[in-house]
């Protein structure tokens, strides 16, 4: 083989045969129900993928939560969480609805974050023995009394729907630093890269919890 | 409605390529019916990895074994040259393999590549291809690491056709084809690789060329 052709050969091998290093996935805060990593862990497995979530027709919070499937979706880049909204709440292993009153549809406000609004996520039980939730797990949003302008609450809403899911794929603490969305009052409009890189880990690291039937 | 969007521009992606295909054709067409022929190809191909990562545990991702599919156009030209001009395309799942054994299916993965080239016969029953072109990711949903969409890349394969006398008489053959290109998506930049890998690809099959027999 003639000098050129071999080089030439030696070159496309040595093209192909690039392996970029693995990025390192560090700044993870703790994600265990007590925050300090000796409490129960929890993630949904690939044979329950999509995770169901039925969402209360009122006020546009199916958009919200869409958006919030969206959002987590994209942090997990490796398939291991996708999400559907289904329209029968009895075959749901997420639900999210309004507290009571569902806010107004407008364009969210951006000016700086206003604690507008709150939300709480609950499951019903945990076995004792067997160690697996129990009932569909139950998100609330629930809007404050103030002078808030609808703008601000829908802002609120959406950061606290994107917070309260994220309780839902497994991230059972608060994250401790503001920046996060994952902080007890979200101030941020989407995760972080501790929130990003706290998903990840949560979702390749073996569960002590199983989730519920369906 | 960004999903919308998103599945607008992988039809747009897809009518593009079988547009591109369809006016090669009908480019070549006149020529071939009086001097070229045109080959079909249907094998399977194996790719390499085209992610590394590290989260807790080691793993890869990569194409399952996959149906490939070529349809090549050649025209002669001085003696033992032909141009070539081919769209292939294979299909297959994308998936995660851990190093702990088990594997997860990620989305469903199409890769169409148009190319041309130059062929010639190595001795009477072998000829030897090299082609250059761009191949094109196509996943069925614009998720995780295919969140922005299915990205493009320089490609460049090399073919050689064994046609032992036996088959040559029904126009038949055994393609065995390499090709090589450098993989990154958005995806992978956002979660902190900087460079694309190179991916390896290699298919194994039977080639017709109609009307090529005695």
């Amino acid at each position: 083989m003639n000098p050129r052709r071999t080089l030439s050969v030696a070159l496309l091998l040595a093209a192909a045969c690039t392996t970029p290093d693995a990025p390192s996935h560090t700044g993870a805060y703790a994600f265990d129900s007590n925050g300090n990593g000796s409490g129960n862990v929890f993630h949904w497995p690939a044979d329950r993928l999509p995770v169901r979530f039925w969402v209360d027709p009122r006020g546009n919070l199916n958009a919200l939560v869409q958006n919030a499937i969206d959002v987590w979706q994209d942090q997990l880049i490796y398939g291991e969480f996708t999400g559907v909204i289904v329209s029968d709440s009895a075959h749901a292993d997420v639900q999210f609805v309004w507290a009571d009153t569902a806010a107004p549809t407008v364009p969210p406000d951006e000016g700086p974050p206003v604690p507008a609004c709150g939300g709480l996520t609950q499951n019903d039980s945990v076995g004792a023995n067997d160690h697996r939730i129990y009932g569909a797990l139950h998100s609330s949003i629930n809007l404050l009394v103030g002078s808030f302008t609808p703008g601000q609450v829908e802002a609120c809403v959406r950061r606290t729907v994107i917070h309260e899911m994220g309780h839902t794929l497994g991230i059972l603490a608060e994250a401790p630093d503001s920046t996060d969305i994952m902080f007890p009052t979200p101030k941020v409009p989407l995760p972080s890269p501790a929130d990003r890189t706290t998903i990840q880990i949560r979702y390749h690291t073996t569960p002590t919890l199983l989730p519920p039937i369906r | 409605m960004i999903r919308l969007d998103a599945q607008t521009h992988r039809r747009a992606d897809a009518q593009v390529i079988a547009s591109v295909a369809v006016l090669l054709g009908a480019a070549l067409a006149p020529c071939l019916s009086a001097q070229g022929a045109f080959s079909i190809f249907a094998g399977v191909r194996r790719s390499s990895v085209l992610v590394h990562d590290q989260i807790v545990n080691s793993f890869d991702v990569r194409p399952a074994l996959a149906p490939a599919f070529s349809v090549t156009a050649a025209l002669p030209l001085d003696l033992p040259w032909r141009a070539s001009a081919a769209l292939d395309v294979s299909t297959s799942e994308l998936r995660r393999e851990d190093f702990g054994g088990g594997t997860q299916a990620i989305t469903h993965l199409t890769t169409a590549a148009l190319t041309v080239g130059l062929s010639r016969s190595l001795s009477p029953w072998l000829s030897g291809s090299l082609r250059i072109g761009a191949i094109k990711y196509l996943p069925s949903q614009d998720l995780g690491l295919f969140q922005s969409g299915g990205p493009f890349f320089p490609f460049a394969q090399i073919a050689f056709d064994v046609m032992p006398p036996f088959a040559t008489r029904y126009g038949l053959g055994l393609e065995v084809n390499a090709d090589v290109h450098k993989f990154i998506t958005d995806a992978l930049r956002t979660e902190g690789f900087t460079e694309s890998r190179g991916v390896v690809r290699v298919a194994l099959g039977l080639s017709w060329t109609p009307g090529s027999h005695p």
